[in-house]
This record gives structure tokens, C-alpha cells and sequence, in this order.
């Protein structure tokens, strides 16, 4: 492809504009494409997808649950939410995989910058199980065992498994995987009573190709805090699904219920505990919140987005607060927005339980929520122009854990190692 | 016989490089310097060095500025190399970070040049393929241009905007997300 030699910035040529847009955030650079033609010409280039910083590109979603749990094959769609001149060439059916004869059931489990996770079970035998990590982008992919700790999909009864990836940290994925286990047992193997199941996690490296798992013994009362959590009746959101988390900072950070109160665990890709986050209802003080928050990232921070269904004041039950968390340090937390049903949703009264709405993504880049109504409305709000936006409609209803936000890399990971 | 004498003389001469600019100033610099260079290293390769390289993209005043640039990061590298086995760890953590701090501050106050100056840096480090120099400076452009207005930038850097007001409305329309 011939390149213009000279672009509109004094005469800088096409390279070293480019060279300057790959240092720019994602924001910045779809902000510049309005600069002049040359920068735009740049921007749209597909040959520049690999330099340039991706954004949110649209949802995958789960069509037709109803088929899964009869045993078929998933079977999925894609809403695009960015507009491209040159629009990328997404398959929702993953036929770079589901062609593959060894491969049969896969079922998604997670998604993390730009890679999916789904576990894949062979028909003619449940307990033939391990996962499937793919980048939709490159049609790279690799089979990952299981732990050996418990089946996905098995003899599993709560667990989670989720996927670990911010290429501006490392070229490698992780798995963290957390699985409930009903018995603790002492230094004699008895069992000991009245203890809280354990939460047990392992974490898999690409870059080891190995699992690793934390010790049980490291944990007491007096050393240890951190893991407090995982010890004393911890519980994972969506235990069995995707549950409510995000990377930020190189940290997974996921929502637990405790039998005290409810919190934010931040683990790093070994399933460390690294630290605990208040959540900002506690902050706030006697207020409750909704049982099933969202938390996400956006702009490199926290967010937490919930309704708070026992305010005093009627009229607060029927709004959403969106919190961020301003300072990671001081676990500072700053409500953002409010913002109520009757807006969002055309109603005043609405609630998460009767799944008149889910937040299904915050946008990465900018203040954009995602929200999920009555199952099978894609609804968009932007906080900054306070208006609210239909983004799709679907025929089937659609289960909000299995909308996964798709922001693509199209670099080659060396952790995927098969390609179609 | 003087052959193994000459021959040393030869050797040091030839890690001498003259390069010469679009208004024929000619500057002597030592191989190590000019191979951060890959264009010149490519040329030193090829064997096509002798009698000089003129860069004919590349002025007096620019080339000074690169030559400059390329001296001090040639010696830092070589100095990082050196003195891994002379020092202790605990000492060589010491230099590597003092060092790290001294090149920092040659970067910043290299910086410290007008708008015309810096695009031609990031011109000659693109045309003699200097990755260092092309990170740094259009790292400083990029600093510049973040979080502006599309207006903000056009009048910053004195660009045309040759978009017609359909395409600018298009545009807009198709990245509202990303306009405050």
C-alpha cells in the first residue's frame, strides 16, 4: 500500500504521526481523527490496528441460552458499538474454533482485554474437560488443562474461573481459579467442625504453562489477613459464572460477600490477596445497597455502580449511584453520578432482582454505563451529556453474565500458541 | 616493519565516521556513537562509509543536536555494559540508577527546544532510525496533544484542517464517546 510521504502536522511524515498516536490513549486518538484528513487517514488505516490503542468494539452475548443447557453448542452474537469505515471481522460462531473436530461443547466462562475464556467439554465424556483460550482478533488460540484441584463443569460445585490480561503489563494470560471446599481438614486429617467452607484458588501462567496452588497452611488468624476472606465464609458473586470483576493496577478485583460485610478483593495473578477495598456503601455509612453491584474499570480506575433499595428518602431508591474510586491508596471513594430509573428506563420503579435491569459494562475510555434491560434491551447512558441511548434490541433474552465487553488486540500472543 | 603499528592506527581510524549534513558541515564521530544510528549502522555494514555519509535531510544545526543525543546515550550504554563486573551489585545498582537519573535529565533539558527544532529531530531520528530519539521526541508531542480539542491541536501546530464540514460531522458523530 503506498503511503503519503508528508502528512498535515508541518510536514511530519506518515511514520512519525503514527509514531505519535500509538503514545496516545484510546480517547485521545479517535479525538484526533476530527485534527485533518492525514490524521484521520491514519486512525481508519486497518494496516494500523496493531500500533494504535483499542477501545470498546461492541458485546458478545450468549443467544439462545435456552439451547445450551439442552446440551448444544453455544451459540453467540456480536453488537457493534464502534463505528468503522473498515469494519473488522468478527465471527460471533468462533469458526476458527468450533470447526476443529476435537472441538465440541464450549462454554464461555470470561473475557479480558481482547481474549475469551471458555471451558470445553467433550460429549461422549463430561469429565474430558479442560479450557480453550482464544483472541477472536488473530484466531490464536490454546487448550489449557484444568487444575487437577476440581472439574469445571464436574464434580465442581461453586466455583469461578477467570481470566487475567492487560498486555501493557505482560504478554502472558493467567487463570485464577476458585472453587469452594466443604471440608477443612487439621494436621491429623480430622476434619474440623464448625469452620467456615474454604475458598481454595490456583493460578495458571501461559508464561510457566503451569498451575500453582496457594497453600492452605499458610493461613491463621494472626498472619495472613488478607486471606482472611477466602477462610472465614467468603463467597464469590455468580459462583459457577463470570462473576463481577476487574483488572486494574495488574490486580483482579472481585466482590465478596463475608458473613461481616461486603468487600472488594484485589488478587494478583498467582490468586494472592494483595488488599481489600471497602465498598462505598460502607463508606457512606448505614446505607444498603442491592445485593448484585457491578464493578468495573474505566479511565484506569475502579468503578462500583449499584441502586440503594433502603434510603430513607423514596426517592433515592430509584436512582443508581455510580461511585469511582478516586484514590486506589486511601480507598477513596467519590460518587460520580446518579442518575434514576425513570430516565434510564422509562420507569421509576425497577429492580436488579426482578431483572427489570443488569449493568452489563462501564466503557473503558469513557464515562459510558451499559445497562440490560428486562433481559433483552442494550441500553447505553453517557454521564457527561446525560442522555440514554438504545444500542440494540434482541429477539431472545439474553443472560447478563454472558455479555462480555470486546475491546480487540490484534498483537500475536506468544501464550496462544495454535492458529487457524 | 611498521605494519602493526599502522594497522592499530588503521583499526582506530575506522571507528572514526564522518557524517555530513545538507550544508556540508562535516562531523566526526566515533563508530559506537553513530550505530545508535540504524540507518548508519546499516551503511557501516554495507562498507559504505568511506569518504564519509552525507545526509542530505538532515541540517548543520539538526545533526549537532542528534550527534549530541547519540554521545551521551552511546556512552551510558556503554558504560551499563562496563560496569557489571567491576562493581558489586549493591554498587552497580548504585551507578545504574545515577545513571538512569543523569541521562533522565539530558533527555528533559534536550527537550527544551522550540516547535520547528523538535519536528526536525523527529524527522532526522525517523530518517536515520533512531528509535531512543523517535520515543522521546514523539513522546513530547504526544504529551502535548493529549486531552486537547481537535481545535486545540490544529491551532497548537498551525494544521489545515482539509476536512470538509461532512466528514468533520461524521466523524464527530461516529466518536461522540470520545468528545467530553
Amino acid at each position: 500500500m503506498e503511503r503519503p510521504m508528508r502528512s498535515a502536522l508541518v510536514g511530519l511524515p506518515y511514520d512519525a504521526l503514527l509514531e505519535i498516536l500509538a503514545r496516545l490513549p484510546a480517547r485521545s486518538v479517535y479525538r484526533s481523527k476530527c485534527v485533518a484528513k492525514a490524521w484521520r487517514d491514519i486512525v481508519d488505516d486497518p494496516l494500523n490496528r496493531k500500533r494504535l490503542p483499542q477501545t470498546l468494539e461492541g458485546f458478545f452475548f450468549l443467544d439462545k441460552p435456552d439451547i445450551v443447557s439442552s446440551g448444544d453448542v453455544e451459540h453467540f452474537g456480536f453488537i457493534s458499538v464502534l463505528p468503522r469505515p473498515v469494519p473488522l471481522d468478527i465471527d460471533p460462531r468462533f469458526s476458527f474454533l468450533t470447526k476443529l473436530p476435537e472441538m465440541q461443547n464450549l462454554f464461555f466462562l470470561d473475557s479480558c482485554n481482547g481474549i475469551l475464556l471458555f471451558v470445553h467439554v467433550r460429549k461422549l465424556d463430561r469429565l474430558d474437560v479442560h479450557y480453550v483460550v482464544c483472541n477472536p482478533a488473530t484466531k490464536q488460540w490454546e487448550a489449557v488443562p484444568t487444575c487437577g484441584c476440581c472439574l469445571p463443569m464436574g464434580d465442581c460445585s461453586e466455583w469461578s474461573t477467570l481470566l487475567a490480561f492487560d498486555p501493557a503489563v505482560s504478554s502472558h494470560f493467567h487463570l485464577i481459579h476458585f472453587w469452594r471446599e466443604g471440608l477443612v481438614l487439621d494436621e491429623e486429617d480430622q476434619a474440623l467442625e464448625d469452620q467456615a467452607p474454604v475458598l481454595s484458588v490456583c493460578a495458571y501462567s501461559s508464561g510457566t504453562g503451569m498451575w500453582s496452588r496457594r497453600s492452605q497452611t499458610e493461613w491463621n488468624s494472626k498472619q495472613g489477613q488478607l486471606e482472611g476472606w477466602r477462610h472465614q465464609g467468603g463467597k464469590l458473586e455468580y459462583p459457577s459464572l463470570s462473576p463481577r470483576r476487574a483488572f486494574v493496577n495488574g490486580l483482579l478485583h472481585l466482590r465478596v460477600f463475608n458473613l461481616d460485610d461486603d468487600k472488594i478483593v484485589a488478587v494478583d495473578v498467582q490468586g494472592k490477596t494483595q488488599r481489600i477495598i471497602r465498598m462505598p456503601a460502607t463508606a457512606m455509612g448505614g446505607r444498603h445497597w442491592e445485593l448484585i453491584g457491578y464493578i468495573g474499570q474505566s479511565q484506569g480506575r475502579l468503578h462500583y455502580i449499584n441502586q440503594c433499595f433502603d434510603a430513607l428518602d423514596r426517592e433515592q431508591r430509584h436512582k443508581m449511584y455510580i461511585w469511582v474510586l478516586q484514590d486506589y491508596d486511601t480507598q477513596e471513594w467519590v460518587l460520580k453520578d446518579t442518575v434514576s430509573f425513570l430516565k434510564l428506563f422509562g420507569r421509576k420503579n425497577c429492580s436488579f432482582s426482578r431483572s427489570d435491569y443488569a449493568v452489563v459494562a462501564i466503557h473503558q475510555d469513557c464515562n459510558v454505563v451499559f445497562f440490560l434491560q428486562n433481559l433483552n434491551r442494550l441500553i447505553a447512558y453517557d454521564m457527561d451529556r446525560k442522555e440514554v441511548s438504545v444500542v440494540a434490541t434482541f429477539e431472545n433474552k439474553i443472560l447478563v453474565d454472558t455479555v462480555a465487553p470486546y475491546v480487540p488486540n490484534f498483537t500475536e500472543l506468544p501464550g496462544l500458541k495454535n492458529k487457524l | 616493519m611498521a605494519s602493526a603499528g599502522s594497522g592499530d592506527e588503521k583499526a582506530a581510524a575506522a571507528a572514526m565516521i564522518t557524517l555530513i549534513s545538507s550544508d556540508n558541515e562535516k562531523f566526526e564521530v566515533t563508530e559506537a556513537t553513530a550505530t545508535l544510528s540504524q540507518t548508519i549502522r546499516h551503511m557501516i555494514e554495507d562498507g559504505c562509509t568511506d569518504g564519509g555519509v552525507p545526509l542530505p535531510n538532515v541540517t548543520s544545526k539538526i545533526l549537532a543536536r542528534v550527534i549530541e543525543y547519540c554521545k551521551k546515550h552511546a556512552t551510558a550504554a556503554a558504560g551499563e555494559e562496563g560496569s557489571s563486573s567491576s562493581f558489586s551489585d549493591a554498587a552497580f545498582l548504585e551507578v545504574d540508577r545515577a545513571f538512569l537519573e543523569e541521562l533522565e535529565e539530558f533527555d528533559d533539558a534536550f527537550l527544551e527546544v522550540d516547535r520547528a527544532t523538535l519536528f526536525d529531530l523527529i524527522l532526522a531520528a525517523n530518517y536515520l532510525d533512531i528509535k531512543g530519539l523517535l520515543n522521546l521526541t514523539c513522546q513530547k508531542v504526544a504529551d502535548s496533544v493529549k486531552g486537547k480539542t481537535p481545535e486545540q491541536i490544529r491551532e497548537m501546530y498551525n494544521i489545515v484542517n482539509d476536512l470538509t464540514p461532512e466528514e468533520e460531522a461524521e466523524i464527530r458523530r461516529e466518536t461522540q464517546w470520545a468528545f467530553e
